[in-house]
């Protein structure tokens, strides 16, 4: 049951010690406002007060007031109900996705977006590989034309030799 | 009353170009897929859709987007009868008569209902819609700071006392998207806030970013997490719709007209959209309809209620965003981000600018509304056939959309990296029950309610007092105060009745 309560302050917990800090920076904005003005700090410093004193809130009424047979129930509930959980996938898909986030500069949209469409269909638990495959392939040309020659964004080519890959595949579909 | 019928008539005129209603097309199908398949959600769609908008002209994209958020009300409505799967969460009423009506061997007739419901429903709110916005609009000229703050501030309590969860954890979403609006200079004294020498975080946090990611990404995750485990569909061998006759109709016309007439209401409040909407209708129907015994047991009442009242939410949605420029919902942002990326500001003086314009968006909504009920009476079956693609795929091409989303906003990579860590945000979020709204609301409404509240409090001396003291915004107050205490009143009522149980 202590658990239980523990689980369930925690997020508050971690929310109001955030936005204690950030209460602290706004105090250091460094720009003043005139003499009985609110100042550029006002506006974030009354929105962190606020959600410190809702957390503290959360914090007291679950510590304080929540019977412990309330918890437990619903913690049974929840048991019964939970669907089956993946983390692991969750985890390498999560990652992957930071990892898009880093890799796409260097190596070029068009890669990247193949190699990120491939991989992630596979942590998908999804096995058929010549879909997969031709998936990837069709998704990233679709993705590139629809893009860059009609929708005209400048998505990223990458550096040194895979830029140079990039400017191939461009050149082969067209797209100055 | 005329200038507005010969606008509209202009509307229409301007509506049949052959490229808006290529898009009116696209924004209908596309839609329509978007609410059938379970994992996408009406909102994520308009938000995967915005990308393609970029190099359009405003009218065809605003027309694509409009078009996908009607008919996106009813995709998810035949899966729902059909296969008791609700492809949007507006469905989920539908499950009760829908899917009863479907299994006592009247799937084609419940799905007649569906359609005449969204078109009755749709209709109604479109002609309120017209009706009202341009009045609207010219009475918000009449407004200053004070009102506006006032008006942003009732729209951020809805989404925080309507969400129907804990309010603590509306109201902490909430504050979390207004401080991540405060991130950059600040507009009144040009002061850096929270950005940490980054030049992005210098020119603040897109919106769009926000909902990409905690909608977009942060969807597909919680499906990553659970495997992608849709439930298999079963085969239906015939998929037929067949349309009630006008007798029957007209026999349970008062439901038709009470559920448009809340929908249309609700979808006007700010922070309640469809879902509340279908929600509200059906148990509306279920307290004071003819029929409310017989309600889940099968009757078309129960499908029409919740059915008119998440289409008629549609035009009911769109007064605000363009009479006052305030979204009230997800979709509704979208819209607005879709204008603001044209250069153009929503709200009282876009009815002076772009009139033409907007009468095209209200014309494309009648043609939008006939248009998905003839394509929903006919394209049921193919439209079905999206249900065999595997949900891993889908959702990859998801995840990519979501990053070009992000991307191509500012063409700036540390765009991506913000939508992706909102998309882990929208993870965890969902994980300890958090609403995801009330953030993305706050972080759209955030820059406007914090520079009318500080250009009230310059103006006016400091003195708070004014924006009980001025009639429109005192109201307006009021209301709010109301909006804030109701649920809380409810909560000490239930534990009440629970305790007097117990």
């Amino acid at each position: 049951m202590a658990m239980e309560k523990i689980k369930r302050i925690i997020p508050y917990a971690v929310i109001l010690l955030v936005s204690a800090y950030f209460y602290v920076l706004a105090g250091r904005f460094g720009v003043v406002a005139r003499a009985g003005n609110p100042g550029p700090d006002f506006w974030p410093k009354l929105l962190l007060g606020l959600t410190m004193a809702v957390c503290l809130y959360e914090i007291v009424k679950t510590a304080l007031l929540h019977r412990g047979k309330a918890l437990e129930d619903d913690a049974g509930v929840e048991k019964a109900e939970a669907p089956k959980r993946y983390p692991g996938p969750l985890i390498i898909g999560t990652l992957m996705t930071f990892a898009y986030a880093y890799f796409v500069n260097i190596l070029g949209f068009i890669l990247c977006t193949f190699l990120y469409l491939a991989l992630f269909m596979v942590v998908g638990r999804y096995r058929k590989v010549w879909v997969i495959a031709a998936n990837s392939v069709i998704g990233t040309v679709l993705f590139v034309v629809i893009f860059m020659k009609v929708v005209y964004v400048s998505l990223p080519l990458g550096q040194g030799p895979f830029q140079q890959f990039s400017l191939l595949v461009l050149k082969m579909l067209g797209i100055k | 009353m005329f200038d507005i019928l010969s606008h509209l008539g202009i509307g229409f005129l301007h509506c049949f170009q052959p490229i808006n209603l290529i898009f009116l097309f696209v924004g209908i199908i596309v839609g329509l897929l978007v609410g059938v398949l379970p994992g996408l959600t009406l909102v994520m769609g308009v938000i995967l859709v915005l990308p393609f908008t970029y190099a359009m002209d405003v009218t065809p994209a605003i027309i694509l987007l409009t078009a996908m958020y009607v008919s996106g009300t009813y995709g998810g409505a035949p899966t729902s009868i059909l296969f008791r799967i609700p492809g949007e969460p507006i469905h989920v009423p539908l499950l009760w008569d829908g899917y009863a009506m479907a299994r006592q061997g009247q799937a084609a007739k419940a799905l007649g209902w569906t359609i005449c419901a969204a078109l009755i429903g749709g209709l109604f709110s479109a002609v309120i819609m017209v009706t009202l916005s341009e009045p609207v609009a010219k009475f918000a000229l009449t407004f200053s700071t004070p009102e506006y703050f006032a008006i942003v501030l009732f729209g951020l309590t809805s989404v925080v006392s309507l969400g129907g969860g804990s309010l603590t954890n509306a109201l902490i979403s909430l504050c979390l998207g207004l401080l991540i609006a405060s991130v950059g200079v600040d507009a009144t004294y040009g002061a850096p806030r929270f950005a940490f020498g980054s030049p992005i975080l210098m020119d603040g946090i897109e919106f769009l970013t926000v909902m990409v990611g905690a909608y977009g990404v942060g969807e597909v995750l919680t499906r990553l997490g659970e495997g992608f485990t849709t439930v298999p569909v079963e085969t239906v061998g015939s998929m037929k719709t067949r349309m009630p006759s006008l007798k029957e109709t007209w026999s349970i016309a008062p439901t038709f007209f009470r559920s448009s007439i809340i929908g249309t209401i609700i979808g006007i409040v700010p922070g309640a959209g469809a879902t509340i909407a279908s929600f509200v209708t059906y148990g509306v129907e279920g307290q004071y309809g003819k029929r409310k015994a017989k309600m889940g047991t099968g009757i078309p009442e129960g499908i029409v209620a919740p059915q008119a009242a998440a289409t008629a939410s549609v035009g009911g949605a769109l007064i605000p965003l363009l009479a006052l420029g305030i979204p009230g919902s997800g979709a509704t942002a979208v819209i607005l981000g879709a204008f603001l990326l044209h250069g153009i500001q929503p709200g009282p003086q876009i009815f002076i600018t772009s009139t033409a314009m907007i009468y095209t968006v209200f014309a494309s909504m009648f043609l939008g509304i006939i248009l998905m009920s003839v394509v929903g009476y006919i394209a049921i079956k193919p439209l079905m056939k999206i249900l065999d693609f595997p949900e891993s795929v889908v959702s990859t091409f998801i995840m990519l959309l979501c990053f070009i989303g992000a991307f191509s906003i500012r063409n700036s990579i540390s765009d991506l990296w913000l939508m992706v860590a909102f998309g882990v945000v929208g993870y965890v979020f969902e994980k300890i029950k958090f609403p995801i709204a009330p953030m993305v609301l706050g972080t759209i409404l955030g820059p406007l309610a914090e520079s009318s509240f500080m250009t009230t409090m310059i103006s006016f001396q400091n003195d708070w007092t004014i924006f009980f003291r001025r009639p429109i915004s005192g109201v307006v107050m009021a209301l709010t105060v109301i909006a804030l205490v109701l649920p809380l009143m409810r909560k000490f009522r239930e534990i009440r009745h629970s305790k007097q149980a117990t």
